[in-house]
């Protein structure tokens, strides 16, 4: 008998020997990273480092940036009619008067109501509009009001030789800090943002490394549940590896008062994991040894407020905060070296909370694509395990395409 | 300094490349840590996943025990086989990620009705490393890390019991079950691609 066990040994021992098995080489960089010399964060780290600092990056470009939609006006050096020209603001930026850039809203509302009945044929905008609106004109730009006189008395615009040059013209206090004028264009959320949208979307979990061990690429692994083994059912005898959380979805956000919106949806959310475990049937057989994969999915309910934090009209950034409520519709094991599958229903509810930042850029003129990363602490509802049980406090990353309705 | 460079030069001229390559790794030399990596990863890696069960985990490991390994380095005497004394860093560990998640006590609940073989050894031979590999990765933790301390470590049932904090019975027992669990697989295996 001994003699049988040690020959197996012996077997088994010569088998296992000389092993050699390749190795990802993401191993040493993950090694190389945790020598003293040099230090490299996990990939989903710097990466969830990236995203934020583009994020902000991309924020902060827009807004030092001169709001391309407003009209720059230009004096033509020459000619009896005034000539009056528009051109976008990005274009001219070095040439630009900003006390004109910042003064004509003002200008621009009153010219409206007073160009039509003057019947101001060169140009209805621009020039013409600055001297319909004096008060605007002199409060924030003699220059522009002084310009803009020949609309009413062209004899003075034909001499353009009097005319001072155009950094003579310009009045100090007028001049605006080019940040305030962009601030100025951003203190009011686009019109786009005030329609309601439809998102088409996907989300990514992960989750922190606390305790465990995380591979952003395979997924998170756990210890099993002390469970007694059950009289009937599935009991698990190893180390639980779960999947990165998968969900799908479908969106749509209305806009409330000011720069704040609301979002709802319908969500399908994929969880999966692996461990070996045995399965007792009803007549309390044992079946051990089984390499089980449990699919859990999830129908849910998010509902988040939202709150535009920059919002250009193409490049939004946005914070939000909400919850969300989800129905577990279905747990199956289904064994990997057996013909094995176990269903059981999923009792009760799975209620979240989350809050985030997002990026939304307009690829077209109503499309748009979004990114959210988020973090999420899912509540202890008495759910299956899965990631969220063993780690309830989770990162998502969620994008997808936004319609603008 | 240029003079006791050349003489730990000349004095290392007579050693072996492995210890030439320990003693750059020990200073640091991230080229000498990387070959060291390259030829013993893809040894250690095996290792690491006959005691994790998967190779995710495994990876992990292999990563704490190269972090150990080039960490310690001063302490390798030079004396006997440098790959030996890496081996032992790797099972260390990988047992000590098994202490951590507390897994090794939780072997016993798996309740075998099966015997213990009486067939001859011959019905085990020519084991397949991949087919074997699987077998013993799909093990409970407990039985796992006896058997791979007792039957391809070498260790005694009183080192086993003293490193895992087990009584000596309880190795004895642990390594039988994980050898009657092993001997069906294995049968199990070789009578479904008999039928095949």
């Amino acid at each position: 008998m001994q003699d049988n066990e040690r020959k197996f040994d012996l077997l088994v021992r010569s088998a296992m020997e000389n092993a050699t098995e390749e190795v990802p080489s993401r191993v040493w960089d993950s090694i190389e990273g945790r020598l003293p010399g040099r230090r490299t964060a996990p990939v989903w780290r710097w990466s969830a480092g990236l995203v934020g600092a583009l994020a902000v990056a991309l924020g902060l470009v827009l807004v030092l940036r001169t709001p391309s939609d407003n009209p720059v006006i230009q004096i033509a050096p020459s000619g009896e009619q005034p000539a009056v020209a528009e051109v976008p603001a990005t274009a001219a930026v070095a040439d630009v008067d900003p006390g004109v850039t910042a003064a004509e809203p003002a200008a621009e509302r009153a010219a409206e109501a007073a160009a039509k009945p003057a019947g101001a044929q060169a140009q209805p905008q621009g020039g013409a509009r600055a001297a319909a609106q004096p008060e605007a004109a002199q409060a924030a730009e003699p220059e522009a009001a002084e310009s803009a006189a020949p609309a009413e008395a062209a004899p003075a615009a034909a001499k353009p030789a009097e005319r001072k040059p155009r950094e003579e013209q310009r009045a100090p206090e007028a001049v605006k800090p080019l940040w305030e004028s962009a601030y100025a264009d951003f203190a009011e959320p686009a019109k786009a943002a005030r329609r309601a949208s439809l998102d088409l979307k996907g989300m990514l979990g992960s989750n922190d490394k606390v305790s465990g061990n995380f591979n952003p690429f395979n997924g998170y692994y756990a210890a099993p549940e002390k469970s007694p083994t059950p009289k009937q059912g599935i009991s698990e005898a190893s180390e639980s590896i779960y999947g990165i959380p998968v969900t799908f979805g479908l969106g749509v956000r209305f806009p409330l008062a000011g720069r704040f919106s609301i979002g709802t949806g319908l969500d399908y959310s994929f969880l999966t994991r692996t461990f070996t475990g045995s399965f007792v049937d009803a007549a309390g057989a044992v079946k051990p040894g089984l390499e089980l994969v449990n699919n859990l999915y999830y129908i849910g309910i998010p509902v988040n407020l939202y709150y535009n934090i920059v919002d250009s009209g193409r490049l939004r950034l946005y914070g939000f905060a909400g919850g969300e409520v989800e129905k577990g519709v279905a747990s199956s094991f289904r064994a990997r070296n057996a013909d094995f599958v176990y269903r059981e229903s999923v009792p009760g509810l799975q209620w979240s909370v989350d809050a985030g930042l997002g990026v939304q850029y307009m690829i077209l003129d109503r499309v748009g694509v979004f990114f959210d990363p988020s973090a999420r602490y899912y509540f202890d509802c008495g759910q299956p395990k899965s990631v969220r049980t063993q780690k309830p406090f989770l990162f998502n990353l969620e994008a997808g395409f936004r319609f603008d309705l | 300094m240029q003079h006791l460079d050349l003489e730990l030069h000349l004095n290392s001229r007579n050693d072996s490349e492995e210890v030439r390559l320990v003693r750059r790794a020990r200073k640091g030399d991230r080229a000498a840590q990387r070959t060291i990596y390259e030829r013993l990863a893809p040894k250690m890696f095996p290792i690491c996943i006959r005691y994790m069960g998967n190779r995710a985990i495994a990876e992990d490991v292999l990563q704490d025990g190269f972090v150990t390994l080039f960490s310690k380095l001063d302490t390798f005497s030079g004396e006997g086989s440098f790959e030996g004394w890496a081996r032992k860093i790797f099972v260390n560990t990988a047992l000590m990620s098994l202490r951590k998640s507390d897994v090794l006590k939780e072997s016993d609940d798996i309740d075998s009705a099966w015997d213990v073989s009486s067939d001859s050894p011959t019905v085990f031979e020519n084991l397949g490393y991949e087919e074997l590999m699987k077998m013993i990765a799909a093990l409970p933790s407990g039985f796992r890390t006896v058997f791979n301390l007792y039957v391809i470590e070498g260790y005694s049932h009183k080192e086993i019991g003293e490193a895992l904090g087990i009584s000596e019975n309880t190795s004895r027992s642990q390594l039988q079950r994980a050898r009657i669990i092993l001997q069906h697989k294995i049968k199990e295996t070789r009578e479904k691609n008999a039928g095949q």
